[in-house]
């Protein structure tokens, strides 16, 4: 009896850990641009709406905005974990100027892992966009793998379809992966402490018990 | 404890890595000072010109009462007349050298005290000095493609290079490490021999050595002590309520070392609640005055820095925890391993359960012990990857295991030398 203890003390801790309430984490929706010259975007903040009472339903309240920094050289719209399931549209802004710039990458991350990479080319095909506004081109560069968007006017925008949304927001991790990873390196150091592979070789350094 | 006389040719390895680390050191911190907003910047322009005249020396003291990098770095450029980069960047050398210094006294020690002689000494020399200048480095994994974050923020490394505060207590932290644990040894058993001092002699000298150390780590930043000192405390408590319990012969001896232990931290503990004193209740830190010590919600301050607290420690801790889990039993049952994993579960709680209030909680001021912690996992570690390389013998899957170990380490200062490499051209 006395040797099933630690398996029964082993195997609470782990369910503990698995059953342990946390949040989902929040989802963050990357756009990266090519590092040369067609990388340079114009103007100070680009925007996410995301609508969740219906698909085109956008204000203002429903919006994250980040700030343009060419030596990034990538935009990131942070979705809080409580959007998880809620999310029925999107519409992404860009600065209102009068330019051509490309898209080189999108990808969505979520936990500190990249959950979906995605290439641009295929992400701004005509069956994943909606709706746009003071957009009046976007060409695909397919070898290179790069979308090239001209914008005009004060508003320009892009408003994806359901199937795009769905590909972007079903990306919140619920921390299973790495509350398994965490049950794992328990069970390995207590299996590793029973079976005691380097016998506790003789260090001198303090006594051993 | 016997000391090797040391050959010319070790001399010259040990000579060549320390002034490789002292280069790196210097283009470093003159890169770091080339920014406004670096700790170095903050350290040497903000806080240090306050040391400058009298008028203004107690108000130096109370924003940062943990003065001893600024004191020397005064004396560079006070008294050497050096510029205020180089003052910042000779005192940065100063610390890292002799950390540098002490990992390799405690790898030449370990090596030794393994018994088995199996490569030259020429080589042992290379690679205890590489090892030493690596530990001076390392840093935690970083693969730019995952989405973790940066090289330093939410991961947190057990070489905060770009904070010289931090840097400043490195060395005295693993020579108090090493300290106690032989002291330790000699407590519980009169014919232990030191495996870093001659504690067979007698252990008064090392108690008020372990006192002095502990006092200037304190000076240095208190960062070390808030871990390592009830770390100590648990430890000793432990041992002393189980023979109490046992009611050994040897208990009422044991209560007097956890008395001796104890007094050696008293100096340390009052300059801490003089610091405490004056940075908060006095509102010594002009930078936001009315902040206090709050406890947070489970890791409130790290999720500020991080999506995943678990994938940070395991990108900041791949080398130790790896060891632990192929050694758990060297981290439960001896002192060595022990003390460094307890300091490093403190400083882990105090990461996720303490903070400030106001504009101070971004500065996540009680991630820091967690670092010295961190440092600790790694010294450990490593005397124990040593160790173990010498007596595995001919068994391949432990082979395999040190081999494993060994890449760990090296990915951790590749990902060091990557991180100054990052840092030296941002600024540079």
């Amino acid at each position: 009896m006395k040797k099933i203890i630690p398996y029964i003390v082993l195997a609470v801790v782990m369910l503990g850990i698995l059953l342990f309430p946390v949040k989902t984490a929040a989802e963050y929706v990357r756009i990266e641009f090519p590092g040369n010259e067609n990388g340079i975007l114009k103007g100070e903040t680009c925007s996410l709406y995301y609508a969740t009472a219906a698909p085109d339903a956008f204000n203002n309240d429903q919006r994250v905005d980040c700030k343009v920094d060419n030596d990034r050289k990538y935009i990131e719209f942070k979705l809080d974990g409580e959007l998880n399931n809620n999310i029925k549209g999107l519409r992404l802004d860009f600065p209102g100027e009068e330019q051509v710039f490309a898209i080189a990458g999108i990808n969505v991350k979520s936990a500190g892992f990249v959950k979906k990479r995605f290439n641009p080319c295929s992400f701004f095909e005509d069956k994943y966009i909606l709706k746009t506004n003071d957009i009046p081109e976007t060409t695909s560069l397919r070898d290179g793998d790069i979308v090239f968007i001209s914008t005009e006017g004060e508003d320009p925008y892009i408003v994806f379809t359901d199937e795009a949304v769905a590909k972007l927001t079903k990306s919140f991790d619920h921390f299973i992966f790495t509350k398994l990873v965490i049950c794992a390196f328990i069970a390995g150091c207590f299996f590793s402490y029973v079976k005691d592979p380097f016998k506790l070789r003789n260090m001198k350094q303090g006594e051993e018990e | 404890m016997k000391l090797r006389k040391i050959k010319n040719s070790e001399y010259v390895i040990y000579i060549a890595f320390a002034l490789l680390i002292s280069f790196l050191t210097y283009i470093y911190v003159f890169s770091e000072m080339k920014n406004y907003y670096t700790d170095y910047s903050a350290h040497s322009r903000a806080y240090l010109s306050l040391f400058f005249s009298r008028d203004t020396l107690a108000e130096g003291f109370m924003a940062v009462p943990y003065c001893l990098w600024h004191l020397i770095a005064l004396f560079m450029y006070k008294v050497i007349g050096a510029p205020i980069e180089a003052s910042a960047a000779y005192s940065a050398i100063f610390f890292t050298l002799l950390s540098y210094l002490i990992i390799l006294f405690i790898l030449n020690r370990v090596s030794e005290n393994s018994d088995v002689s199996s490569s030259s000494d020429v080589f042992s020399a290379l690679k205890n000095a590489f090892i030493s200048a690596g530990l001076c480095i390392a840093q935690p994994l970083y693969f730019y493609w995952i989405g973790s974050g940066d090289r330093y923020s939410g991961v947190f490394s057990p070489n905060p290079l770009h904070n010289p505060t931090n840097m400043c207590v490195r060395p005295f932290s693993i020579l108090a490490f090493c300290l106690i644990c032989d002291i330790w040894g000699a407590q519980e058993n009169s014919s232990y021999k030191g495996v870093f001092f001659k504690v067979e002699n007698g252990l008064k000298r090392y108690y008020v050595l372990l006192s002095v150390t502990l006092f200037i780590s304190t000076l240095a930043k208190p960062t070390f002590d808030e871990v390592f000192i009830p770390a100590v405390g648990i430890v000793m408590l432990v041992k002393l309520i189980a023979r109490l319990v046992k009611k050994s012969d040897d208990r009422k001896e044991y209560a007097k070392n956890f008395l001796y232990t104890f007094l050696c931290a008293v100096p340390s503990l009052v300059f801490i609640a003089v610091m405490f004193f004056v940075y908060y209740t006095l509102d010594g830190n002009y930078y936001d005055t009315g902040s206090s010590v709050v406890i947070t919600q489970l890791g409130e301050v790290w999720s500020l820095y991080s999506d995943n607290i678990a994938l940070s420690v395991f990108l900041g801790m791949a080398f130790p925890l790896y060891m632990l889990l192929i050694d758990t039993r060297y981290f439960i049952k001896n002192d060595f391993g022990r003390l460094a994993l307890i300091t490093y579960v403190i400083g882990f709680a105090e990461a996720m359960l303490i903070g400030e209030t106001g504009r101070k909680m971004m500065d996540a001021d009680y991630i820091w012990p967690m670092m010295s912690g961190m440092l600790l996992m790694y010294l450990a570690s490593l005397t124990r990857l040593v160790h173990l390389e010498k007596k595995i013998g001919e068994n391949r899957k432990l082979q395999i295991a040190v081999i494993i170990g060994w890449i760990l380490f090296l990915a951790h200062v590749f990902c060091g030398i990557l991180f100054l490499k990052a840092k030296i051209g941002m600024w540079g």
